[in-house]
């Protein structure tokens, strides 16, 4: 009996020198050794970096007019690298603020949408029965409208400022949130590690955050990168339009729209802004499927 | 299946109240109105044009005269363009953006299926990664920066067709293939990858064993199974058209219901953006049913009761 049990704790004991690993280092390890994602991760370092960093280094401003230099193309001589516009305005410089604007508006409608979908999503599951049918049933219906004209009228009538843009894009891109979230919300709810838990007395909070948040994380995360794209896509959308970011006040959508209007005499007006919107787009879409396949293996 | 599409179409009485009642809201409670460029009017004249079209009654009442008159075919009058009323706007506009769309949809079921396909048979060859490429570009650069490129190329360096405008079916090639692109660019993906499953199952593996040729495999044994994801992604298609419309009638001024949206939301001509938005939350619902009757056709293994 006793030399059975100083077996076991022997055993125990050099057991504890072995190290698990988690599902996160799992997914690390599988993220870390996909190229087109660490390509992804490199190339938006590098765009957060130019547009962070460029109003400080430049000699340009955002605004100032260069006379001497005007309709130039590019050129590394002059210092206006990606080249100017019509009014002498720096490209490399105002690209740079672009990018700033666009990413900020990507991130920032990326966060209500997570805001409201997770908060909604989570509701609806935890609640289940009836309620749930009822908020899922709403969701559906606003699923079958093409959303931009909500977002449309929104920023024309309600007025337009870039704050309305945040809200109006965040508030009608959470239903796929919602019904991710919603669907993991249930699923995880009936596993029996959750029943243990309300059995042993864990309070409804504590469950939500030690069960049903990791759950659902992996999910919500992969959708977030690929969710971010799509909003700074739909900011371009609308300010191609005449509907977003307002001058002076830039962001790519807006260059590429003055790009397109010179694009016989100024090729560089759209060229530069374009490649921009198009190697971030590149990278989210590198990043959300490396995530994916790190984070749920089975789906492959 | 009737009770499934009765049952559908019953939903769909809901929703378009929702909708009204939500973009009516919207709209009517904001600050501002349609009579703000007449700046200078005198008040009076304000007044009366304002109860001309109902505008100084309270939201809610204007909500339900409008519902009303929406339940008896009657879309109103457009405020700004006094010539016209909603249904006679829609009805000019709605040929152009529906023959656009109808083609560009089209285009993109065709392309992006043969290219999804060809590129799942020749896995991992040239012509896959230059598909797969295409196809990530496709998504990766929005249509408003592929028109004008289209445009300065076909338009005015090669001069081969017009930039702009409506007319005949010249006018529509451009725009359409703006219009198909990104949308090609998903079909192709998605084509791709249920195919290249499709093609690993054990069915496909039977029927070369008996000895079918490879082109009968495909096209009455495989494509039915693969061509079921690209089925069910019409819906979201439908609406990535209609989106795409928006912009690209603008950059080819082309005289679609997607001008006449802009337009109106930027005059605030209340009933001409209300009429539009009934129209493609309607048109949306329409096709989300008939795409969901399709695929209860085309997979045996759902039964839509």
């Amino acid at each position: 009996m006793s030399s059975n049990r100083t077996e076991i704790t022997d055993f125990l004991s050099s057991a504890a020198h072995i190290k698990g690993r988690s599902l996160w280092q799992d997914a690390r390890a599988r993220f870390t050794h996909n190229k087109a994602a660490i390509t992804g991760v490199i190339g938006l370092v590098l765009i957060t970096l130019y547009a962070i960093l460029t109003p400080f280094v430049s000699a340009y401003t955002l605004d100032g007019l260069d006379y001497s230099y005007i309709q130039e193309g590019p050129s590394l001589s002059n210092g206006h690298w990606f080249g100017t516009d019509s009014n002498g305005r720096d490209l490399f410089v105002r690209t740079a603020y672009g990018a700033r604007i666009s990413l900020l508006i990507g991130l920032m409608t990326t966060a209500i949408a997570l805001s409201i979908g997770v908060f909604y999503g989570a509701l609806a599951g935890f609640l289940g029965g009836r309620i749930d049918n009822i908020m899922m049933r709403l969701v559906d219906m606003l699923y079958a409208l093409p959303l931009i004209f909500f977002i449309i009228i929104l920023v024309t009538i309600v007025g337009r400022n870039i704050f309305l843009v945040f809200i109006g894009i965040g508030a009608v891109e959470w239903l796929t949130m919602a019904r991710i979230v919603r669907g993991q919300t249930l699923s995880v709810k009936q596993k029996e590690y959750v029943e243990a838990a309300i059995v042993a007395g864990v309070s409804p909070f504590e469950i939500i955050r030690r069960h049903i948040i990791p759950n659902v994380i992996g999910p919500v995360i992969v959708f977030v990168t690929l969710l971010i794209p799509t909003n700074i896509l739909i900011e371009s959308y609308l300010s191609f339009l005449g509907l977003g970011v307002q001058e002076p006040m830039t962001s790519w959508g807006v260059l590429i729209k003055q790009g397109s209007n010179n694009l016989e005499s100024m090729p560089w007006l759209l060229l530069f802004p374009a490649t921009f919107l198009a190697i971030t787009m590149f990278c989210f879409n590198f990043i959300g499927d490396g995530l994916r396949d790190a984070l749920d293996p089975k789906d492959r | 299946m009737t009770a499934f599409i009765v049952r559908r179409l019953l939903f769909a009485i809901p929703t378009l109240l929702a909708v009204i009642t939500l973009s009516f809201v919207l709209m009517h409670t904001a600050p501002g109105g349609p009579f703000d460029i007449d700046a200078g009017l005198e008040p009076e004249i304000l007044e009366n044009l304002k109860s001309a079209y109902n505008l100084d009654k309270p939201v809610p009442v204007q909500l339900l005269m409008y519902i009303g008159n929406v339940l008896q075919g009657d879309l109103g009058p457009s405020i700004i363009r006094k010539d016209y009323t909603v249904s006679e706007l829609l009805s000019l506009g709605l040929p152009v953006s529906l023959s656009l769309g109808l083609k560009a949809l089209s285009l993109a079921l065709l392309l992006g299926g043969i290219l999804g396909t060809y590129a799942a048979l020749h896995q991992n060859s040239v012509a896959d990664y230059a598909v797969m490429t295409l196809s990530m570009s496709g998504i990766a650069i929005p249509s408003f920066v592929v028109a004008p490129v289209l445009t300065l190329f076909f338009g005015v360096y090669l001069n081969l067709l017009p930039v702009a405008g409506w007319g005949d079916l010249r006018h529509q090639i451009l725009p359409v293939i703006a219009l198909a692109l990104p949308q090609v660019a998903i079909i192709a993906r998605l084509m791709r990858s249920s195919m290249i499953e499709v093609l690993r199952s054990n069915y496909i593996r039977t029927a070369h064993a008996k000895g079918l040729s490879p082109q009968r495999i495909v096209i009455r044994h495989a494509l039915p199974a693969a061509i079921l994801p690209v089925i069910s992604y019409l819906g979201p298609a439908i609406a990535g058209v209609i989106t795409g419309s928006v912009v690209i009638e603008q950059i080819f001024e082309l005289p679609g219901v997607g001008r006449y949206f802009i337009q109106g939301a930027i005059d605030r001509d209340y009933p001409l953006v209300m009429g539009i938005v009934i129209f493609f939350a309607g048109a949306v619902i329409v096709m989300n049913l008939l795409v969901d009757i399709l695929y209860g056709f085309l997979d045996p293994k759902i039964k839509v009761e």
